[in-house]
Protein backbone atom coordinates (compact mmCIF):
# COMPACT_ATOMS: atom_id res chain seq x y z
CA UNK A 1 0.00 0.00 0.00
CA UNK A 2 1.57 3.18 -0.86
CA UNK A 3 2.30 6.05 1.68
CA UNK A 4 -0.18 9.49 0.59
CA UNK A 5 1.02 12.47 2.07
CA UNK A 6 -1.57 15.10 1.39
CA UNK A 7 0.92 17.85 1.40
CA UNK A 8 2.82 16.32 -1.14
CA UNK A 9 1.05 15.57 -4.53
CA UNK A 10 3.97 13.46 -5.86
CA UNK A 11 2.93 11.17 -3.13
CA UNK A 12 -0.15 10.28 -5.38
CA UNK A 13 1.48 9.51 -8.33
CA UNK A 14 0.70 5.99 -8.08
CA UNK A 15 -3.45 7.13 -8.37
CA UNK A 16 -2.46 8.43 -11.98
CA UNK A 17 -1.17 4.88 -13.29
CA UNK A 18 -4.06 3.70 -11.36
CA UNK A 19 -7.50 1.74 -12.73
CA UNK A 20 -10.51 3.55 -11.99
CA UNK A 21 -10.97 0.61 -9.83
CA UNK A 22 -7.94 1.20 -7.67
CA UNK A 23 -9.08 4.64 -7.34
CA UNK A 24 -12.62 3.67 -6.32
CA UNK A 25 -11.19 1.58 -3.70
CA UNK A 26 -9.18 4.84 -2.38
CA UNK A 27 -12.26 6.41 -1.97
CA UNK A 28 -14.50 3.71 -0.65
CA UNK A 29 -11.71 2.88 1.92
CA UNK A 30 -12.20 6.55 3.53
CA UNK A 31 -15.90 6.11 3.38
CA UNK A 32 -17.08 6.09 7.09
CA UNK A 33 -20.18 4.59 6.17
CA UNK A 34 -18.33 1.33 4.53
CA UNK A 35 -15.49 1.08 7.67
CA UNK A 36 -18.74 0.68 9.84
CA UNK A 37 -20.08 -2.08 7.64
CA UNK A 38 -17.20 -3.99 7.03
CA UNK A 39 -16.49 -4.04 10.71
CA UNK A 40 -20.01 -5.06 11.82
CA UNK A 41 -20.42 -7.50 8.85
CA UNK A 42 -17.08 -9.15 9.43
CA UNK A 43 -17.72 -9.56 13.26
CA UNK A 44 -21.19 -11.18 12.61
CA UNK A 45 -20.28 -13.20 10.00
CA UNK A 46 -19.90 -17.08 11.17
CA UNK A 47 -16.39 -18.10 8.76
CA UNK A 48 -14.84 -13.93 8.47
CA UNK A 49 -16.09 -13.96 5.00
CA UNK A 50 -18.41 -10.67 3.67
CA UNK A 51 -21.85 -11.60 2.59
CA UNK A 52 -23.41 -11.44 -0.90
CA UNK A 53 -25.44 -8.68 0.49
CA UNK A 54 -22.56 -6.59 1.25
CA UNK A 55 -20.84 -6.77 -2.01
CA UNK A 56 -23.81 -5.61 -3.81
CA UNK A 57 -24.42 -3.18 -1.32
CA UNK A 58 -20.87 -1.33 -1.88
CA UNK A 59 -20.42 -2.82 -5.17
CA UNK A 60 -17.38 -4.56 -5.18
CA UNK A 61 -16.18 -7.84 -5.55
CA UNK A 62 -12.50 -9.14 -3.68
CA UNK A 63 -10.48 -11.11 -5.43
CA UNK A 64 -8.43 -13.94 -3.79
CA UNK B 1 -9.95 7.70 -18.24
CA UNK B 2 -7.40 10.41 -18.82
CA UNK B 3 -4.48 10.39 -16.55
CA UNK B 4 -5.44 13.20 -13.68
CA UNK B 5 -3.47 15.86 -12.72
CA UNK B 6 -1.83 15.89 -9.57
CA UNK B 7 -2.17 19.46 -8.30
CA UNK B 8 -4.12 20.68 -10.63
CA UNK B 9 -6.42 24.38 -10.01
CA UNK B 10 -10.21 24.38 -8.41
CA UNK B 11 -12.89 25.98 -9.39
CA UNK B 12 -14.98 28.36 -6.94
CA UNK B 13 -17.23 25.36 -6.24
CA UNK B 14 -17.23 21.32 -7.00
CA UNK B 15 -19.93 20.18 -8.98
CA UNK B 16 -23.38 18.75 -7.80
CA UNK B 17 -24.38 16.40 -10.73
CA UNK B 18 -25.95 13.50 -9.82
CA UNK B 19 -23.24 11.90 -11.71
CA UNK B 20 -19.36 12.04 -11.95
CA UNK B 21 -17.89 14.45 -14.08
CA UNK B 22 -15.29 15.26 -16.27
CA UNK B 23 -14.15 17.45 -13.52
CA UNK B 24 -14.48 15.04 -10.84
CA UNK B 25 -12.31 12.60 -12.92
CA UNK B 26 -9.74 15.42 -13.29
CA UNK B 27 -10.13 16.15 -9.53
CA UNK B 28 -9.42 12.45 -8.44
CA UNK B 29 -6.34 13.40 -6.31
CA UNK B 30 -7.36 16.52 -5.24
CA UNK B 31 -10.37 14.91 -4.11
CA UNK B 32 -8.46 12.43 -2.18
CA UNK B 33 -6.11 14.58 -0.63
CA UNK B 34 -9.32 16.51 0.50
CA UNK B 35 -10.05 13.20 2.20
CA UNK B 36 -7.24 12.11 4.15
CA UNK B 37 -6.30 15.25 5.85
CA UNK B 38 -9.78 15.26 6.67
CA UNK B 39 -9.51 12.02 8.38
CA UNK B 40 -6.02 13.66 10.11
CA UNK B 41 -7.88 16.42 11.24
CA UNK B 42 -5.90 19.00 9.78
CA UNK B 43 -6.37 22.54 9.74
CA UNK B 44 -8.73 23.78 6.92
CA UNK B 45 -7.13 26.71 6.09
CA UNK B 46 -4.16 24.81 5.30
CA UNK B 47 -5.47 22.77 3.17
CA UNK B 48 -7.20 25.33 1.11
CA UNK B 49 -4.06 26.86 0.78
CA UNK B 50 -1.74 23.91 -0.23
CA UNK B 51 -3.82 21.89 -1.77
CA UNK B 52 -6.49 24.20 -3.58
CA UNK B 53 -4.48 27.33 -4.06
CA UNK B 54 -6.37 29.47 -2.56
CA UNK B 55 -5.02 31.78 0.40
CA UNK B 56 -7.81 31.73 3.21
CA UNK B 57 -6.04 35.00 4.56
CA UNK B 58 -6.42 37.02 1.73
CA UNK B 59 -9.79 35.17 0.05
CA UNK B 60 -10.90 33.90 3.13
CA UNK B 61 -14.96 33.00 1.91
CA UNK B 62 -13.48 31.60 -1.45
CA UNK B 63 -11.45 29.58 0.17
CA UNK B 64 -14.02 28.43 3.27
CA UNK B 65 -16.31 27.83 0.19
CA UNK B 66 -14.21 25.96 -2.24
CA UNK B 67 -13.05 23.63 0.57
CA UNK B 68 -16.14 22.98 2.14
CA UNK B 69 -17.83 21.96 -1.76
CA UNK B 70 -15.00 20.35 -3.11
CA UNK B 71 -14.95 17.75 0.61
CA UNK B 72 -18.62 17.72 0.49
CA UNK B 73 -17.98 16.39 -3.14
CA UNK B 74 -15.24 14.04 -1.96
CA UNK B 75 -17.42 12.37 0.72
CA UNK B 76 -20.24 11.97 -2.08
CA UNK B 77 -17.74 10.15 -4.33
CA UNK B 78 -16.69 7.19 -1.48
CA UNK B 79 -20.29 6.87 -1.37
CA UNK B 80 -20.78 6.06 -5.31
CA UNK B 81 -20.93 2.09 -5.58
CA UNK B 82 -21.67 2.17 -8.70
CA UNK B 83 -18.10 3.71 -9.26
CA UNK B 84 -16.94 0.31 -9.21
CA UNK B 85 -19.45 -1.59 -10.24
CA UNK B 86 -19.83 0.18 -13.43
CA UNK B 87 -15.57 -0.51 -13.45
CA UNK B 88 -14.18 -3.59 -15.77
CA UNK B 89 -14.02 -6.43 -13.76
CA UNK B 90 -11.13 -9.66 -14.30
Amino acid sequence: MPTFDWRSPDSYKSLQDAEITDIAWEFLRRNKDYQRDYEETVRNSPDGEVSPEFRRRWGICFRP
Amino acid sequence: MRKPPLDPDVADAAPTDQALTVYDEQHIVTYTRLLQADSEGADWREVARIVLHIDPEREPDRARNAYLSHLKRAKWATEQGRFLRGARSN
